[in-house]
């Protein structure tokens, strides 16, 4: 295997349903893993990594839509596909404005569910992918010095080694040292890589271009 | 208006008392108790319209002025008018440098007939007697004037006159001499008879002092005589079989007599002490008695009145009393009271009262039971509306009521018209049956085994339908109970009472139908969720089977499976619509042996649906040992759902929703279901109008499910009401009586 297949949860308290929609994503070439209960989900989730949650709204105890709330105020951001027996337009409301990619009637067809799991899956390999070159940039960020760190923002604002080294009150020649240590470090091509993966690392470089 | 005289209330009293002719000496050794006595004197006698004259020598003219005008006299008019004089002693006593006697005398006489001559009534005169210590010739001779005043002057003319003596001056020689020559004498605070007054010819005469000691010895004879007078009174008062007391407004009671305090119980030492209005009087007589004393200060004249006192052992007595109202020294209120222990005039009022009474009831009873015992026979014939036939043992006609000979003329019915007093109504019937009517034939049967003895009674419900109208009749035979014996028959028209009976049966379909249709709205959403997922179910399973089969490899063991789960989820979503089938369907009362966790199992995927949507928690604790029930399971299932749903809506506004259903047993002969809110709860007051039909608290609700489920619980034997939980929320519990014959 050169990938593993993504992977969906099913969080369903109807048994039959859950056994169906199993087998159904199976057919579409995804592992599935099902729950019968929101509370179950919950209390597994840091041995998780869902790519997709098909959820339906309407479960005993905690709702899908508890289990929505509950899982973004704690900073899980996983793509949802909610499904319900009986939906109401409040609820629908509700559930996208909370990030759902989709909101489906039961029952479902499989071409609708599919197309809504596969979108969820790309949005979430999309949301992985930026956090994990935001985390390779912090990486690189974390290994300047302290007095590095003081010169990148002045750098990517725009000014010259003799203006940094007269505001930080140095010589242009240390400058000089100090952004060649930054770019090879940074590993930017250019100045213009430079800005970007400092603007991508949350470097705060418009205060200093005003001083 | 008249202005309020000032001084002292009881000496007031007394200066109003003095008439013409008194002649009144005061000694006096404050200036208060002079202007007390002096200025009264002068003020009542010139709103008498008496002339005054006033004889100044210690005072000023002006002062005396003064004096009256603060006691709101008009000195400046009466003076004008020469009502009031005011001379100097020089003008009058000692007019030309000394004083005699006679000449005084005739002054005054002369001055009182001029008073007269003037209009006025009498005169009024008072004088300060002071110039007499200046020592003017002739000054000597004032106890003789003074007494023969008493002779020549007071008896013959209408003349007034207060003689002044200010004791701190005077030799007491001179006042004791006073002293026996005025009849009336004022000291200090009080005016008084004087009882040591000498008559003038004795202190003008020789034996003076001879006189003096046989009037002194006299008088000690009289006091004697007084306080033994008095001492019998007090001793007939004390002893007196009469109750008496005196009592001031403020509580004390400053006599009583033993009678008294044999009615009260208490002893003289402890009674004095007492408040009459705190310890004698009961608190709820007070008010009472208060206004009565009021009314008393109003009218002056004595007052009658019935009260209570309180015994010293706390029994009360009941006392007549007549209200005195009196005065003390001081002229302050007292309240004599004469009082007449009433309780056994009270206790003969009321046996009298209850002998009367209970005579009236006698004659009362009497009367009507003669009433009752003439009348009965005939009245309660006449009077029943049920028509009415007495036989006797071979079945003749001895008496018929008015209701039975009414319908017989109205109807002109063979049945009954032929049946009249002296016919055989078996015969009747009997040609009936004859003539092949199978109704008279049970009738007939029935009675004559109540005539024969073998039926304590026979009763038979029979339609009696005219052409033009529905007619229903109950035919009694009842034994009647004489030596002679025979059988009382009775038709009576229960009509109305079996059309109502079919409107009731009808209405209740009716309205049966209506909880169903009513119910539908609500159970749409809880359906349309219990049909959606086997309907799920079955679409992605098949869906999926169709993309297995289109691989290269299909799992037949997968496939089948698939297959599998489609038939049950096909079998669950017609069982869902079975089940709504049968509630909406318009069925009969079937009667079966029901176990109720299963009526509750049946519904609880409904309900749970319907808990789901609205996000209630809904547990069920079923008692798996409970009996079997008779019961129609169509019906229990509405009262479930009813229940339930009714539950949902009390929690609509609740933050906690929990609905519980428990089932039990209870006493070996019933089963119990309860289902539990956590909703509002009920006010207490309408926990007996909630099963009404049409009482609702929602807004929205029809106000019939609770009714509906009150008669179906109702036909099924059972009983069912609603309780408040004591947290919160409210349960509706009902019983079933266990089935006869049960199976576990």
């Amino acid at each position: 295997m050169t990938e593993e297949s993504p992977i969906v949860y099913v969080v369903d308290d109807d048994p039959s349903v859950r056994r169906s929609l199993s087998r159904l994503i199976r057919s579409a070439g995804f592992r599935v893993e099902t729950f019968a209960q929101a509370q179950d989900f919950l209390d597994q989730k840091e041995n998780l990594d869902p790519n997709c949650l098909v959820l339906d709204v309407n479960l005993p105890g905690l709702s899908g839509l508890d289990l929505q709330k509950e899982l973004s105020s704690k900073g899980y951001v996983m793509p949802i596909v909610f499904i319900t027996g009986y939906g109401t337009i409040p609820m629908t409301v509700q559930a996208m404005k909370g990030g759902a990619v989709e909101f489906l009637e039961k029952p479902v067809d499989h071409q609708v569910l599919l197309n809504a799991i596969r979108q969820a899956i790309k949005k979430d390999r999309q949301m992985k992918q930026q956090f994990n070159e935001i985390n390779e940039i912090r990486q690189r960020l974390a290994t300047l010095t302290p007095r590095e760190k003081e010169v990148l923002p002045l750098v990517v604002s725009g000014m010259l080694n003799k203006q940094i080294a007269f505001k930080l009150g140095t010589t242009e020649k240390t400058i000089k040292v100090h952004r060649s240590r930054i770019m090879e470090k940074m590993r930017a091509d250019s100045l213009a890589d430079l800005v970007r993966l400092a603007q991508k690392g949350g470097i705060d470089f418009q205060k200093s271009q005003l001083l | 208006m008249k202005a309020r005289m000032r001084g002292r209330p009881s000496l007031l009293k007394a200066l109003r008392g003095l008439k013409p002719h008194d002649h009144i000496c005061l000694i006096y050794e404050t200036s208060k108790d002079w202007k007390d006595a002096v200025i009264p004197f002068l003020k009542i006698g010139l709103e008498r319209g008496e002339k005054c004259l006033y004889v100044v020598d210690s005072h000023t003219a002006n002062q005396i002025h003064h004096f009256l005008k603060k006691e709101g006299i008009d000195v400046e008019s009466v003076r004008q008018s020469g009502q009031f004089i005011i001379l100097h002693e020089s003008e009058a006593y000692t007019r030309d440098g000394s004083f005699d006697p006679d000449r005084m005398i005739a002054l005054l006489i002369s001055e009182t007939k001029k008073a007269l001559s003037e209009g006025y009534p009498a005169l009024r005169i008072t004088g300060e007697m002071t110039w007499v210590l200046k020592g003017h010739p002739g000054s000597e001779k004032l106890i003789e004037y003074e007494a023969k005043l008493n002779s020549d002057l007071f008896p013959k003319h209408p003349c007034v006159a207060i003689c002044q003596y200010d004791r701190r001056r005077f030799d007491p020689e001179i006042i004791k001499g006073v002293i026996l020559t005025h009849p009336i004498v004022i000291w200090g605070k009080q005016l008084y008879e004087n009882i040591y007054y000498i008559p003038p010819e004795e202190v003008l005469s020789d034996q003076y002092a001879e006189r003096q000691v046989e009037h002194w010895l006299n008088t000690l004879e009289r006091e004697r005589r007084t306080r033994r007078n008095r001492e019998f009174l007090a001793n007939v008062i004390d002893r007196s079989s009469q109750p008496m007391s005196l009592k001031s407004p403020d509580g004390r009671l400053l006599l009583f007599n033993r009678a008294f305090l044999t009615l009260l119980g208490y002893e003289k030492s402890e009674l004095a002490k007492l408040r009459w209005n705190k310890h004698l009087t009961p608190p709820e007589w007070l008010p009472g008695e208060l206004e009565l004393l009021e009314e008393l200060h109003r009218k002056g004249s004595p007052i009658r009145c019935e009260k209570e006192y309180l015994r010293k052992d706390g029994s009360r007595v009941p006392v007549e009393l007549l209200l005195e109202l009196t005065q003390d020294d001081e002229g302050k209120p007292l309240y004599l009271a004469f009082i007449s222990d009433i309780s056994e005039r009270k206790q003969a009022e009321e046996e009298l009262k209850k002998y009367q009474d209970h005579l009236e009831e006698l004659v009362k009873e009497r009367t009507e039971e003669l009433q009752r015992v003439e009348s009965l026979s005939s009245s309660v014939l006449a009077s029943l509306r049920d028509h009415v036939v007495v036989i006797d043992r071979s079945g003749q006609i001895i008496d018929v009521n008015d209701a039975w000979k009414h319908f017989a003329r109205e109807n002109g019915d063979p049945g009954t018209a032929s049946v009249s007093i002296g016919a055989n109504y078996l015969e009747v019937c009997r040609q009936a049956v004859h003539d092949g009517d199978s109704i008279a034939e049970a009738g007939l049967k029935g009675i004559e085994s109540v005539l024969d003895g073998s039926r304590d009674m026979f009763s038979m419900e029979y339609d009696c339908s005219s052409l033009s109208e529905k007619r229903w009749f109950v035919l009694n035979a009842l034994p009647l109970k004489r030596p002679d014996e025979g059988a009382v028959i009775s038709h009576v028209n229960v009509t109305q009472r079996k059309k109502a009976e079919e409107d009731l049966q009808q209405l209740q379909e009716e309205l049966r139908r209506v909880i169903r249709i009513a119910t539908m709205g609500e159970l749409t959403a809880a359906l349309a969720h219990e049909l959606n997922q086997p309907l799920t179910g079955i679409l992605s399973n098949a869906q999926a089977a169709q993309r297995f089969l289109s691989s290269q490899n299909p799992d037949l063991t997968e496939l089948r499976e698939i297959l599998s789960d489609i038939v049950e989820d096909d079998k669950r979503a017609s069982g869902v619509i079975l089940k709504l089938r049968s509630l909406f369907r318009k069925e009969v009362f079937e009667l079966e042996a029901l176990n109720m966790n299963d009526v509750i199992s049946e519904m609880v995927p409904i309900i749970r649906s319907h808990a789901l949507l609205k996000n209630i928690v809904f547990v069920t604790e079923l008692d798996p040992d409970i009996l079997q029930v008779m019961g129609d399971r169509i019906q229990l299932h509405q009262v479930i759902l009813n229940l339930a749903f009714n539950g949902f809506e009390a929690m609509e506004h609740s933050e906690t929703k929990k609905l519980s259903i428990r089932t039990g047993q209870v006493d070996g002969g019933w089963v119990t279901v309860s289902i539990e809110d956590s909703g509002a709860g009920i006010d207490e007051e309408r926990k007996e109008e909630i099963f009404r039909p049409f009482f609702t608290t929602k807004k929205d609700g029809m106000g019939i499910g609770l009714a509906i489920s009150h008669s179906i619980i109702h036909v099924h034997q059972g009983r069912i009401w609603i309780e408040n939980n004591p947290d919160r929320g409210a349960t509706v519990s009902f019983i079933l009586p266990v089935a006869k014959k049960t199976v576990k």
